[in-house]
C-alpha cells in the first residue's frame, strides 16, 4: 500500500475523503503537512482515470494525454484562484485562515476527482456504443458538473461558521472558481478528440471559452457562423486580427459525427 | 495523427516563472525538516504549501505524545493571539522548548517500538531489562507531561495579565519547563544493567 502520509495509507484516505471529510480536521488545527501529498496523489490518480476513460473516445495516444491534461484542470481553480477566493471570504466576514482554504479547497477537489473516477465505468460504456461527438462532450461535462457541484458543497461544509455575507462569497467563490475552471479546460483541450481529428496535446490560443459558448448558442438558433476561431496571440492582439485563418475544408461525418 | 504542441513565448515564461518559484518553494519546506512528499508536491503545487513556509517539519519518529504536544503549542499561541494580549510576544525558548519536547517525545516513540518489537521471554536478563526500560520510558513520559501541564499553566498566566495587567515571569517559567526535560537526558545516560 502507498502511504499518503506518516499514519494514513491512500486508501484509508480515499475513504475518510469520500465518508467523513470533517475527521480529517484536528480540532481546529490542519494537518496540512500531513495530508497535501496524500490528497494531491488522490487527484492525479482519480483525475487521471478520469481522463483514460475520456481519452478513450478517440483513442491511441489520446488516453494518455487526457490522464495528463485532466488532474492539472482540476486542480488550475485551487492554484490560480484561491487568494481571490479567500479575499471574497474575509470580504464577506467569513475569518479564514489561508491554510484552512488550501484544505477545504484541496478536500474538495480530491472527492470530486474519485467521484468522477467512479463515473468512469459508465462513461466509458456510453463511449463505446458509438455515441455522437456532441452528445459525448455532453456527457463528459455533466459527470464534470455532478462531481463539481459536490466538492464545491465538501469545500464550503469545512470552511469555519459565521460571516454576515457567507452566501455572497460562497457564490463570487463560485463563479471566480468555475471562470478559471473553465478557461483553463479550454486552454488545455482536446479532451475528447473528434474521430477524424488530429490529436494534440495542446491546441493553439484561438479565442476564449466564452466566445466558444456564444457560438454554441449561436449554432443552437439555427447560426452556425464563429465556429471558426480566430488566432488571437494574447500579447498582439493586432497581429491576431490580421491574420486570418484559411477555412479547412469539412471532414466527411464519421462514427455519428454531427452531420451539419 | 498526433502535432506537437505548440506554446507562445508568454505560456514559456509564465512556466519558467511557476516552476522557478516552486523550485524555491520546495527547497525552503526541505530546509524546514518537512518531508520529501511535501517538498515534492510543493514543486509542482505551491500556492497550496505556502501556509507551510512558516511552519518546521515534525520530527521523524514522531512519538505516542506528538499530537498533544501540537495541540498544546498551538493553544499557547492562540492565547497570544487573543484580544488584550497582542503586545505579548513569547521568547524565542518557546522554539527551544517546543524543539526539545518533541525529541523527548521522538525517544518515547523509539522505546516504544523496542518494547513492541521484544518478544515474551524467561530469561531473567531480558526480564530485567524490559522491567527496567519500562520504568525509565514511565519517568520520561511523566516529564513530559509535567512540562505540558506547564505550558497550560502558561497560557493560564497570559489569561491573568490580560485580566489583570499582571507581569508574566514567561522567561523564568520556560527556563523550569526546560529544566525540566533535561532530566529526561540525564535519565537517557541511566545504565540498564545498573
Amino acid at each position: 500500500m502507498i502511504a499518503a502520509s506518516g499514519q494514513m495509507s491512500l486508501l484509508q484516505l480515499t475513504v475518510r475523503v469520500l465518508r467523513s471529510p470533517s475527521s480529517l480536521l484536528d480540532g481546529d488545527r490542519v494537518p496540512l503537512a500531513a495530508l497535501l501529498p496524500g490528497l494531491l496523489a488522490l487527484v492525479g490518480l482519480a483525475g487521471g482515470l478520469f481522463g483514460v476513460v475520456i481519452g478513450s473516445y478517440r483513442g491511441g495516444i489520446q488516453h494518455l494525454f487526457a490522464a495528463i491534461k485532466l488532474p492539472v484542470v482540476l486542480m488550475l481553480p485551487l492554484l490560480v484562484a484561491l487568494p481571490a477566493i479567500r479575499a471574497l471570504y474575509l470580504a464577506g466576514g467569513v475569518a479564514l485562515r489561508y491554510d484552512r482554504l488550501a484544505f477545504a479547497a484541496m478536500v474538495g477537489v480530491a472527492r470530486a476527482s474519485l467521484l468522477a473516477a467512479a463515473m468512469g465505468p459508465a462513461l466509458w460504456l456510453l463511449y463505446s456504443v458509438n455515441l455522437d461527438y456532441h452528445r459525448a462532450v455532453m456527457t463528459m461535462c455533466a459527470a464534470l458538473c455532478v462531481a463539481g457541484a459536490i466538492g464545491l458543497g465538501t469545500m464550503a461544509s469545512l470552511l469555519p461558521g459565521g460571516g454576515r455575507l457567507r452566501v455572497c462569497a460562497h457564490l463570487a467563490s463560485l463563479v471566480v472558481a468555475g471562470v478559471v475552471f473553465a478557461q483553463g479546460g479550454w486552454l488545455l483541450r482536446p479532451f475528447l478528440v473528434r474521430p477524424r481529428a488530429e490529436i494534440s496535446f495542446v491546441r493553439p490560443i484561438e479565442a476564449d471559452v466564452f466566445s466558444s459558448v456564444g457560438a454554441a448558442w449561436r449554432s443552437s438558433r439555427g447560426d452556425y457562423r464563429g465556429w471558426e476561431a480566430e488566432s488571437v496571440p494574447l500579447w498582439d492582439r493586432e497581429r491576431g486580427l490580421q491574420t486570418e485563418p484559411e477555412p479547412e475544408p469539412e471532414p466527411a461525418p464519421q462514427r455519428g459525427e454531427d452531420r451539419r | 495523427m498526433t502535432a506537437l504542441a505548440t506554446f507562445e513565448p508568454l505560456a514559456w515564461l509564465l512556466a519558467t516563472g511557476y516552476i522557478v518559484l516552486g523550485a524555491a518553494c520546495a527547497v525552503l519546506l526541505a530546509r524546514r525538516g518537512h518531508p520529501q512528499g511535501v517538498a515534492l508536491g510543493a514543486l509542482a503545487c505551491w500556492p497550496l504549501f505556502l501556509p507551510l513556509l512558516a511552519t518546521h517539519g515534525e520530527p521523524a519518529g514522531a512519538g505516542p505524545m506528538r499530537a498533544r504536544i501540537a495541540a498544546a503549542v498551538a493553544a499557547l499561541h492562540e492565547a497570544i493571539a487573543e484580544p488584550g494580549v497582542e503586545h505579548f510576544h513569547l521568547p524565542d525558548d518557546l522554539a527551544g522548548l517546543v524543539s526539545d519536547l518533541y525529541r523527548a517525545d521522538a525517544r518515547l516513540g523509539v522505546v516504544d517500538r523496542m518494547l513492541a518489537s521484544v518478544s515474551p521471554s524467561s530469561a531473567p536478563g531480558v526480564v530485567h531489562s524490559t522491567a527496567l526500560l519500562g520504568r525509565a520510558r514511565a519517568a520520561a513520559a511523566a516529564q513530559i507531561e509535567a512540562v505540558l501541564d506547564g505550558v497550560v499553566q502558561l497560557r493560564l498566566q497570559i489569561g491573568l495579565r490580560a485580566l489583570a495587567g499582571n507581569s508574566v515571569p514567561v522567561r523564568e517559567r520556560l527556563r523550569d519547563l526546560r529544566g525540566r526535560l533535561a532530566a529526561i537526558d540525564e535519565l537517557e545516560a541511566m545504565d540498564l544493567h545498573g
